[in-house]
C-alpha cells in the first residue's frame, strides 16, 4: 500500500515536470517560430506531446522524433564510455586519497581535479585538442571515425577509429565531472573508515584491502548513486559543448544546428525528449539505490 | 575490482590509438557549413556554387586568372547585340549514362528560370534556342553585355534523369527550398565527381568519375570527403592535427599559425565581398538628410576596422566596386573624418544626436558582429546612440526582410563578378516587379542612378558602359547612399603540396578536379 502510494506519487511528479517542460517548449516553440506557434494552441500542443507526437522538423522535413533517434547513438556511446572513463578512474582514486589523505601525491590529485571543476568545457577541451592532437598528434581532433552499423545502430565503438575518435570528447567531458564524485567519494570513504563496523573489522583483523573494498566502497557507493542521476542532467548540458567542439554528430550538436537553423520545433521537442530522459535517469537512480542500501532492502521485506 | 580490470582496459585502449589511420588519395575538405542541397538551383549561396561545380558543369567558366573557358560549349560567338550561339561539346555522357545534348541546357534554364533564387539572374535571358544537338542559342529580350558572366552560373542537368516522379509522388524536376525534393538528394551532371556517400551536415564523399570528358584536366584527387565544420578553432586544430588536408574559411586570428607551421600553408587573396551597412531611409526621416548619412560614413573608421579587427584582412572600401572591377573609381577613398562627421551633424540639426537601431549577423561574415559593435563606439562620438542586436544567418535574413531596423550589416558578392550587378540589388530604387534594389536595405532611390545602371545594361560598347558604372559610384559616394566598410579578403588553410590558389578563383570557387597534390 504504501509502495503503491509511493509510485503513484512519484508518477504525478514526474508528469507534472513533463507539462511544465511542455509548456517551457512551447513558449521557446513562439519565440523561435513564431509562424509556426500561431497556427498551433498551447492545448493542442500539448495534446500532441502527451499522444507522443513530436512534431516535424521545420529543416528535415522529418519526424522530429526520428530525427533525434537517429543522431542519439553517437551521444549515448559517447556518454557511455564518458561514464566508464567516470567510474574507472574515481574508484581507484578515491581510495588512494582517502586511504593516504596526507600523502603528496593526493593533495596534488585533489588540487588537480579543481581545474577540471573550475575550467569551463570549451576550454579544457581546447586545450586537450591542442595538446593531444595539435601537438602530441595522438589523437584526432573531430568526428566518429569509423563506424559499423548493427540494424538502425552506428556503432563507433567496434572499429578502432572509432576508439581513437572518442578518447577526447570522453575525456573532455570526464574531466568535467570526475570532481564532483571523487571529493564526494572521498569525504565518503573518511567518513566510513571512522565508523564502528570498519573499527569492528580492523580490531577484528580483516586485511585492510578487504576492508577498504567490500566494507569501505559499498557503503561509500550510495551517495554517489544519487549523484549520478542528478549529474545526468549536467552531463547533456556538457555533450552540447563538446559534440560542438568535437563535431560529433550526435543530438547535442544537432541541437545546436538547430538552433542555428531556427528549426523550432525540433529545440521544443529535443527539450522534451532530455526532460524525458532526466526522468527515467533519476527513477533508475533510485531504483538502483534500493538494491544496494541494506536499510531500505529490510524495510521492504517487513 | 573496477580497478584492477582497468590497467588492462587501459592497455587495450593504447593499441588501439597506435593503430593507423589510412585516407589514401582522399582529400579530406572542412568548410564551415554544409551545402545545403546537390540541386544547384535550390539555393543562390557559396555552398551551393562550389559543390555544383563538382557534380555538374556550367556552358563556361571563370578561370582563376579571371577569363572565360568553355567547358560544355566548346565556343561561342555572339551573333548580334541580343543572340549568342554556343557550341556545345560532343560526346560527353552525365553520370546516369545519358548523352549531353543541346535539349538538356534548355532544359536546365527552363529550371533555373522556376527557382526563386536564381529566375532573377537569368531574368535577361527571353528564349533558349536549339539548332541541333550540339549548338544552341541563348536569346535576350534587350541587348545586354553580360550574356557570358550569366552562362558560367548556367549549371547542365540531366534532362532524361529527372523526368517523372519520386516515391513520394513529386515531380522530380521540382525546385523546393529546404523541401529535401529529388533533385536536392539526387545528381546527374556531366562534372567530375559523383557522390558516393551523403549524410547531411555530417558528411559528403565524393568520387572522380572515369569517364570524366576533361582528359586535359591535370587533376590527381581521386576522392574528397566534405566535413562541415562550424567551429572555426575545431578547423583550425584539424588541419594543424594533419585531420584534414584543406580548410576554409581561415579565421584570422589562426593566419599566423598555419603560415608558420611546417606541414601547413596559408592561402589568402582579395576578393569581391563588399561589407557595407544600409541606412534605412524609410524607417527614419533623420537618414533622408544627406548630411547626416555623410556624417555617418565620415563617422566610421574603417581603415581601422580593417586593420584592428580584421587585422589586415580586408581592403577598406570607400565604394561598392573592387579594384578591378569596371565602375570602380581610384578618387573614391575611404573618408574617416571626425571632426567633419561632428560638424555635419551639427548643420543638420542633430548636435545633440539621436538613436538608432541596428542589427548584424553573427556567424555570417569573417568578424561581423565584432566589426558591429566597433561601429555602436564609433557612432557614440557623433551622439548616435545605437542598440545593436547580433544574430545567427538563419535569423538575420529574415529580420532584414522585415525592413524595420535602422542601420544593417550587408555584405555582397557580385553575381556576375561586374559592377552593375551591385548596384542592381543594392543602390536602385526598390521594384518588387523587375526585383531590382532587393537587398536596398537603405530604401536609397535616385532615378538618375537607375537610368545610368538600367542603360548600362543595354550598353554593348564597353568603354561607354565602364563610363556609366563610374558615374554611379560617384553618385553614390557623394550621395553617402550607404556606409561602404571593405572588402573581406578569402583564406585558405591547406597542407603543404596542395597549391589550392592554382585553381582558386575569384569568387571563391575552387575547382578541386584540376587541382594537383604532390606529396611532400
Amino acid at each position: 500500500m504504501k509502495n503503491t502510494v509511493l509510485v503513484l506519487s512519484r508518477l504525478t511528479t514526474s508528469a507534472l515536470i513533463l507539462l511544465l517542460v511542455a509548456v517551457a517548449s512551447y513558449w521557446i516553440l513562439g519565440l523561435i517560430s513564431p509562424n509556426y506557434a500561431s497556427n498551433l494552441s498551447l492545448t493542442q500542443y500539448l495534446i500532441h506531446v502527451t499522444s507522443g507526437d513530436l512534431g516535424q522538423s521545420q529543416f528535415h522535413h522529418r519526424a522530429n522524433l526520428q530525427v533525434i533517434m537517429q543522431a542519439l547513438p553517437a551521444t549515448f556511446e559517447l556518454v557511455l564510455v564518458t561514464s566508464l572513463l567516470v567510474i574507472g578512474l574515481v574508484i581507484p582514486l578515491g581510495l588512494y586519497t582517502a586511504i593516504a589523505p596526507q600523502h603528496r601525491l593526493s593533495r596534488s590529485i585533489m588540487a588537480f581535479s579543481l581545474i577540471g571543476i573550475s575550467l569551463p568545457v570549451f576550454l579544457t577541451g581546447s586545450f586537450m585538442v591542442y595538446i593531444f592532437a595539435v601537438e602530441l598528434n595522438w589523437l584526432p581532433t573531430f568526428g566518429r571515425g569509423a563506424t559499423t552499423v548493427i540494424g538502425d545502430w552506428h556503432s563507433g565503438l567496434l572499429t578502432a577509429s572509432g576508439w581513437q575518435h572518442i578518447m577526447l570528447p570522453a575525456a573532455t567531458l570526464s574531466l568535467a565531472l570526475l570532481p564532483m564524485f571523487l571529493r564526494l567519494l572521498r569525504a565518503e570513504l573518511l567518513q566510513v573508515m571512522h565508523s564502528n563496523p570498519v573499527r569492528l573489522a580492523q580490531a577484528m583483523g580483516i586485511t585492510p584491502w578487504r576492508i577498504w573494498l567490500f566494507y569501505g566502497l559499498r557503503n561509500a557507493t550510495l551517495p554517489m548513486i544519487t549523484m549520478a542521476g542528478l549529474q545526468f542532467g549536467t552531463l547533456m548540458a556538457y555533450t552540447l559543448v563538446a559534440e560542438s567542439l568535437f563535431q560529433w554528430p550526435g543530438a547535442g550538436s544537432l541541437f545546436m544546428q538547430a538552433i542555428n537553423r531556427s528549426d523550432g520545433t525540433l529545440v521544443a521537442a529535443y527539450l522534451i525528449l532530455v526532460a524525458f530522459m532526466f526522468l527515467m535517469v533519476s527513477a533508475l537512480a533510485d531504483l538502483a539505490y534500493g538494491m544496494f542500501n541494506p536499510h531500505l532492502a529490510a524495510w521492504r521485506s517487513q | 575490482m573496477m580497478s584492477l580490470f582497468w590497467p588492462r582496459y587501459l592497455t587495450l585502449l593504447c593499441l588501439c590509438i597506435l593503430g593507423t589511420w589510412a585516407s589514401a588519395n582522399t582529400l579530406r575538405v572542412a568548410y564551415d557549413a554544409d551545402p545545403v542541397s546537390l540541386d544547384p538551383y535550390e539555393q543562390l549561396s557559396g555552398g551551393t556554387i562550389q559543390l555544383a561545380h563538382l557534380l555538374y558543369d556550367p556552358l563556361i567558366r571563370w578561370t582563376p586568372q579571371q577569363d572565360f573557358e568553355g567547358r560544355l560549349a566548346t565556343a561561342w560567338q555572339r551573333l548580334d547585340s541580343r543572340t549568342i550561339r554556343f557550341n556545345l561539346r560532343q560526346g560527353v555522357a552525365f553520370a546516369s549514362g545519358n548523352p549531353m545534348t543541346a535539349l538538356d541546357v534548355k532544359w536546365s534554364l527552363q529550371r533555373a528560370k522556376t527557382s526563386p533564387d536564381f529566375k532573377g539572374i537569368f531574368q535577361p535571358i527571353s528564349q533558349a534556342r536549339v539548332i541541333n544537338a550540339h549548338t544552341l542559342d541563348l536569346i535576350t529580350e534587350q541587348p545586354y553585355a553580360l550574356l557570358e558572366n550569366m552562362a558560367t552560373q548556367l549549371f547542365i542537368m540531366d534532362s532524361l534523369y529527372y523526368q517523372g516522379f519520386d516515391d513520394n509522388q513529386r515531380a522530380k524536376d521540382a525546385v523546393e527550398k529546404h523541401g529535401h525534393s529529388y533533385a536536392s538528394e539526387h545528381a546527374s551532371g556531366t562534372g567530375p565527381y559523383q557522390v558516393t556517400q551523403r549524410q547531411q551536415g555530417i558528411l559528403l564523399e565524393l568520387k572522380r568519375r572515369a569517364s570524366y570528358w576533361d582528359h586535359a584536366s591535370p587533376g590527381n584527387v581521386q576522392r574528397i570527403s566534405l566535413t562541415p565544420i562550424h567551429d572555426s578553432a575545431t578547423r583550425s586544430a584539424a588541419l594543424l592535427a594533419g585531420d584534414l588536408d584543406l580548410i576554409a574559411p581561415v579565421p584570422p586570428i589562426d593566419h599566423y599559425r598555419i603560415n608558420k607551421h611546417t606541414d601547413t600553408q596559408l592561402f589568402t587573396r582579395s576578393s569581391a565581398r563588399l561589407i557595407s551597412l544600409q541606412m534605412n531611409q524609410q524607417a527614419r526621416p533623420e537618414l533622408q538628410d544627406v548630411r547626416v548619412r555623410q556624417a555617418i560614413v565620415h563617422a566610421i573608421n574603417n581603415k581601422g576596422i580593417a586593420s584592428k579587427i580584421m587585422r589586415g584582412f580586408a581592403t577598406p572600401a570607400g565604394q561598392q566596386s573592387p579594384p578591378g572591377y569596371v565602375g570602380h573609381l581610384n578618387s573614391l577613398n575611404p573618408r574617416y573624418d571626425l571632426a567633419l562627421a561632428q560638424k555635419l551633424m551639427q548643420q543638420a540639426g542633430y548636435g545633440s544626436g539621436f538613436r538608432l537601431s541596428m542589427i548584424a549577423p553573427n556567424n555570417r561574415y569573417v568578424n561581423d558582429a565584432k566589426i558591429a559593435q566597433a561601429v555602436v563606439i564609433m557612432l557614440a562620438k557623433i551622439n548616435i546612440k545605437v542598440d545593436l542586436v547580433t544574430m545567427p544567418k538563419a535569423q538575420y535574413w529574415k529580420k532584414y526582410d522585415q525592413d524595420s531596423t535602422d542601420l544593417m550589416m550587408l555584405g555582397w558578392h557580385s553575381d556576375t563578378e561586374d559592377s552593375a550587378n551591385f548596384s542592381e540589388m543594392l543602390a536602385m530604387c526598390r521594384n518588387p516587379d523587375s526585383g531590382y534594389g532587393r537587398y536596398n536595405g537603405g530604401h536609397y532611390c535616385n532615378p538618375e542612378v537607375d537610368r545610368l545602371v538600367s542603360a548600362s545594361a543595354k550598353q554593348t560598347d564597353l568603354k561607354k558602359r565602364t563610363q556609366m558604372l563610374q558615374q554611379v559610384e560617384q553618385i553614390l559616394y557623394q550621395d553617402a547612399a550607404f556606409v561602404p566598410l571593405h572588402w573581406q579578403h578569402l583564406a585558405w588553410g591547406a597542407h603543404k603540396g596542395i597549391n589550392i590558389g592554382e585553381v582558386l578563383t575569384v569568387m571563391n570557387i575552387p575547382y578541386l578536379a584540376d587541382l594537383v597534390v604532390t606529396q611532400p
